[in-house]
């Protein structure tokens, strides 16, 4: 288990010491206060419009955080084998990966303290500046709202690992990825128009079937439904918040099994 | 661009003669040139056409979502981003030629409402460009009544069947439309009043009277005073009072 805490420990230091977790960080402070700026051209729901701006820009940093910092952590362990100096402790190759999933998302949560931290500050200068359009407790629903959307990027992340088990380098992963990426982007969405009637008469019936049998096998990157409902403070359902995180987590955990699995049978020499 | 120069001169000055240094700088100075030159002779956005003019579908929005994934919320104020630029465009251009933008208004319209139909902003500006600025006043009654499963306020349902009633004189449009905003959580004394007097227009006093008696018990307590009021103005009002007595 110390060995575990070691390179939690070790990862989050190697990927924060880095000129570029810096840059984030201090984006991150900066851009809530930046997004004031459009929000303001807005009529009535400007509340609502500032959070859209925070929910799109988290999942901006939260993509760019998996591509420029944690593909080329994993890169760096695959390509220079750094990983061998740590399974030469020993450490079995399951804990090692478990460790570097663990440490990968761990730096997430300096990077996400500071944005709500900020955010909820702007969120207070917002109400105070135009008190009839932005909702009160909007900075709590945008707190709340960002633990969700973080759920979706724990699977995403865990995916990552699973195609990093097997890849041979850079560009491998980063495609894989990257593929990923954009079919949990778009596909969700595409399946609840698909329920239209008029579009499904549109549409030939495999690729309804095609499109659903993709999307079992991915992680639902869609939290669209819940961004919209809390900008707009309706109430979001326990059981169904509760069954998304479930989702998200159990998704995570069996991607990181299966990478495992692939991970233990690769040959490192 | 300052700092371009300089780091190329800080480059340039490693071990070079004065006339190869002056040669760089003459070269700097014609490339900026031509940027300068070349910004100022790009035509202005005021002299292209709209991106979009095309009918808004199903399809479309299947492309739109896919697109928004899980923000459609900002694709939706995207939309009204796009509708203060269309709406700039449209008033600098003259009027004979404004069609290819008031499409595109009715398509982005179309696109924030499909992508978040509790925007408020989508509504207003429906009310306020699509239908009073580009004449569209069947678009605009479309895209407002489509506020109905969503807001709680009366308001875009009110506009609407003002429209109807005012711009298309088409009170078979405004009543179900009227009727429908007064049925709102939150509908204030004007849309019940608004509503009660296109149904005495078109069904009578006595449709009317059973409209507004049928609203008191739904409308909030604090909303109830001003439909006793127009009750009491409808049943001591000349021709409500020949019409009741005639049937009576």
């Amino acid at each position: 288990m110390n060995q575990l805490f070691s390179l939690i420990w070790f990862t989050l230091k190697e990927v924060a010491f880095q000129r570029i977790y810096k840059i984030l960080l201090f984006s991150l402070i900066i851009i809530p206060w930046l997004l004031l700026i459009p929000t303001s051209l807005f009529m009535l729901d400007m509340g609502k419009v500032f959070m859209d701006m925070l929910f799109t820009a988290l999942h901006a940093w939260l993509t760019a955080y998996l591509f420029f910092l944690a593909v080329p952590l994993l890169v760096r362990d695959v390509e220079q084998g750094i990983c061998s100096i740590f399974l030469t402790l020993p450490m079995s190759r399951g804990l090692y990966l478990w460790g570097r999933f663990i440490g990968v998302i761990s730096s997430i949560v300096p990077l996400l303290l500071c944005y709500i931290i900020s955010a909820v500050a702007a969120f207070f200068w917002a109400e105070s500046s135009w008190p009839n359009y932005v909702l009160p407790d909007s900075g709590l629903s945008f707190c709340y709202g960002s633990m969700l959307i973080l759920m979706p990027y724990l699977a995403l992340a865990a995916v990552l690992f699973l195609i990093a088990a097997g890849a041979s380098g850079s560009a491998e992963i980063t495609l894989f990825l990257f593929s990923v990426w954009l079919i949990c982007w778009a596909l969700p969405p595409v399946l609840d128009a698909l329920q239209n009637i008029e579009v499904a008469e549109s549409t030939p019936a495999w690729t309804g079937m095609l499109l659903y049998g993709i999307n079992q096998l991915l992680p639902d990157l869609s939290s669209s439904q819940i961004s919209l409902s809390l900008a707009h403070q309706l109430p979001l359902h326990p059981t169904s918040v509760f069954a998304y995180c479930i989702q998200h987590v159990t998704y995570a955990v069996l991607a990181l099994i299966a990478a495992s699995m692939v991970f233990k049978r690769r040959d490192l020499s | 661009m300052p700092c371009l120069l300089l780091l190329l001169l800080r480059w340039s000055s490693n071990g070079v003669t004065l006339a190869d240094m002056i040669i760089r700088l003459a070269l700097i100075a014609a490339l900026i040139a031509a940027i300068g030159w070349g910004r100022s002779n790009t035509p202005p956005r005021q002299e292209f056409l709209p991106l979009t003019t095309s009918q808004w579908s199903e399809n479309h929005a299947l492309w739109h979502r896919a697109w928004a994934g899980p923000v459609p919320a900002f694709a939706a104020d995207m939309a009204v981003l796009n509708i203060f630029n269309i709406y700039a465009q449209a008033t600098a251009t003259p009027a004979e030629n404004r069609e290819p933008w008031w499409s595109a208004l009715k398509y982005q319209l179309r696109l924030g409402q499909d992508m978040d139909p509790y925007f408020r902003d989508i509504y207003r500006l429906t009310e306020g460009l699509l239908a009073y600025e580009a004449q569209d006043m069947q678009e605009a009654i479309n895209i407002l009544s489509l506020s109905e499963p969503y807001l709680n306020s009366s308001d875009p349902l009110l506009v609407a069947a003002f429209i109807a009633h005012q711009e298309l004189k088409n009170d078979v449009l405004a009543i179900p439309l009227a009727i429908k905003a007064a049925d709102k959580p939150d509908a204030s004394p004007l849309a019940v009043g608004f509503a009660s007097s296109l149904i005495k227009g078109q069904s009578g006093c006595r449709a009317a009277l059973a409209f507004l008696n049928s609203r008191l018990g739904s409308v909030p307590e604090k909303y109830q005073q001003g439909i006793v009021r127009r009750i009491r103005k409808l049943q001591e009002g000349e021709e409500c009072r020949e019409e009741i007595q005639g049937l009576l």
